[in-house]
């Protein structure tokens, strides 16, 4: 339970890591919803999953085709 | 406000929010107890012209002096999350829950903490997140930790905005070596870093929270967390100037025991609604004023004398002193929109008696005010007054008098023997301490 909260609490960091500044003007709490979930445990990690996998899916296939772009420039 | 009673009128929503209230079992519970204000619904109080406006209407218990959160000490914002926390538990456990954190819904009926605002509760609409956790880090959790952790008195920060101190603003005061204290690197660090990260997104994420199967599960493992958090946190200050006071034999026994007398005899002459004890360190003669009063309000600008007074007095649940950080050279002004929302002290309820005792010379050499402005302050409270003047030949006086150049001039027993016979007609005299120090029984001019 534990360790799987840290996974949890690393998914909220390594979605820090892509931080733009931001410039916006007063923000109603979006963050503190979302860190609701990243506190949230097991069920947290679910909720995650379900919010994050289409755009880490998006991600794996947008660079499988630039993997594919790049090999092709090799031959 | 109307005949001694608090109304409140409530919307068509907000009415059936507050019958949904009042049939779950946690509100007969915290009801009982007084941790819930007293509440019925009631007709439209007499003379209202509010009737096409609100659907129905509330009658509140009146609390018996409003303080805000900038007032409080440490134990005492700590207790009043506690308890916003304690009510959250319970209304999740019912499915319904607090919709806002503030800080300003709980207020004090002596030692005791009371929650005020019932508009506060709803049901819980399924998928919905805690809308309330952002302001209860802002309102509680961040000026706790301030004081927990580096030391410094949430007050001036709370003072300085109705809104309390935010994760960004609190995590800009810590260092890296604070990201290891409990909580700090989850509710403060994360929290002002997922703000910065999400303050210009344009999607809908409450919709897509509740699409993505957020449930009250997550709710209640954050709150429980928080619980946890708050009730291990402690403000370690073990000295201050003032918490040491009573201990440092600045009287003889015998001259101890004719102030205590004095004091005594004042207050019961006549049963008093409400006395202000002002500079009460650690509350000995509040405790003596509340002998013959319906209800004390203690005040001292040192926090940790405040501290220790209301840890005594919540140790023994009491109901009738309620202790305030307050420094009277700066006491708490009219603030919030319009400085409406929230009152200055003197508006809150004025004294029939005023305790000043060995706070004159603090307040003319050490906050530099004339005497006479000090005096006709306390003269515009309207209520009588016990007052103690400690004199130049007094040791206290020369300490804050030291490195100090003595323009006091209106340092004078018989100025300030002037300056209070021209507000309060003089009653009882009595000399302690050699002279040095004199009690003054004046008596408000009708």
């Amino acid at each position: 339970m534990k360790r799987l909260l840290n996974v949890v609490m690393l998914a909220g960091f390594c979605l820090l890591m892509s931080e733009r500044p931001a410039h916006a003007y007063l923000d109603a709490g979006t963050g503190a919803m979302i860190l609701q979930v990243l506190l949230g445990g097991i069920a947290g990690a679910v909720v995650i999953f379900r919010l994050y996998w289409r755009r880490f899916l998006a991600l794996f296939s947008n660079r499988r085709a630039e993997d594919d772009a790049l090999d092709t420039s090799k031959t | 406000m109307r005949d001694g009673s608090v109304f409140r009128g409530l919307s068509q929503q907000a009415s059936t929010e507050w019958d949904a209230l009042t049939e779950t079992r946690f509100f007969g519970r915290f009801s009982a107890d007084g941790r819930l204000v007293a509440t019925e619904k009631v007709d439209a109080p007499a003379a209202t012209n509010d009737t096409e406006r609100w659907v129905s209407f509330l009658r509140h218990e009146r609390i018996p002096f409003i303080s805000y959160p900038y007032e409080w000490c440490f134990g005492m914002l700590k207790a009043a999350a506690l308890l916003q926390l304690d009510l959250l538990l319970a209304a999740l456990a019912e499915d319904m829950i607090l919709k806002d954190s503030s800080a300003f819904n709980v207020q004090w009926v002596g030692a005791e903490p009371v929650f005020i605002d019932m508009a506060s509760f709803e049901r819980l609409s399924p998928g919905d997140p805690w809308v309330g956790y952002r302001q209860f880090c802002e309102m509680f959790l961040c000026p706790l930790m301030l004081q927990a952790y580096k030391d410094v008195a949430f007050n001036a920060w709370m003072r300085g905005s109705i809104d309390g101190l935010g994760p960004s603003d609190c995590y800009r005061l810590f260092s890296m070596r604070d990201l290891l204290r409990p909580g700090v690197l989850k509710h403060v660090f994360l929290q002002a870093k997922l703000e910065a990260r999400y303050a210009d997104t344009e999607r809908d994420v409450r919709d897509d929270l509740r699409k993505a199967g957020f449930t009250k599960e997550l709710i209640l493992t954050n709150v429980r967390g928080l619980r946890r958090l708050v009730a291990r946190m402690d403000w370690r200050r073990r000295e201050s100037e003032w918490s040491e006071y009573v201990d440092c034999g600045h009287y003889e026994r015998v001259d101890q025991q004719k102030k205590i007398d004095f004091v005594r005899d004042v207050v019961s002459m006549r049963s008093r609604r409400l006395v202000w004890d002002l500079g009460c360190n650690t509350g000995t003669f509040s405790r003596l004023a509340a002998e013959g009063a319906d209800y004390v309000v203690a005040q001292d600008g040192d926090h940790l004398a405040i501290e220790r007074f209301w840890r005594s007095l919540s140790a023994e649940g009491n109901r009738k002193i309620l202790p305030l950080v307050n420094n009277l050279a700066d006491p708490s002004p009219a603030l919030g929109w319009r400085g409406r929302e929230r009152q200055a002290l003197e508006q809150r309820g004025t004294p029939d008696l005023v305790m000043c005792l060995a706070l004159v010379h603090h307040m003319v050499i050490t906050a530099n005010l004339p005497m006479r402005e000090f005096v006709d302050w306390l003269a515009s409270l309207g209520g009588d007054l016990i007052i103690e003047f400690v004199t130049k030949d007094d040791p206290m006086v020369h300490t804050l008098l030291r490195n100090k150049h003595d323009n006091y001039d209106d340092y004078d027993l018989e100025f300030f023997e002037r300056c209070l016979a021209e507000s309060f007609e003089i009653g009882r005299r009595e000399l302690l301490c050699e002279g040095r120090r004199i009690m003054y029984h004046a008596l408000a001019r009708g």
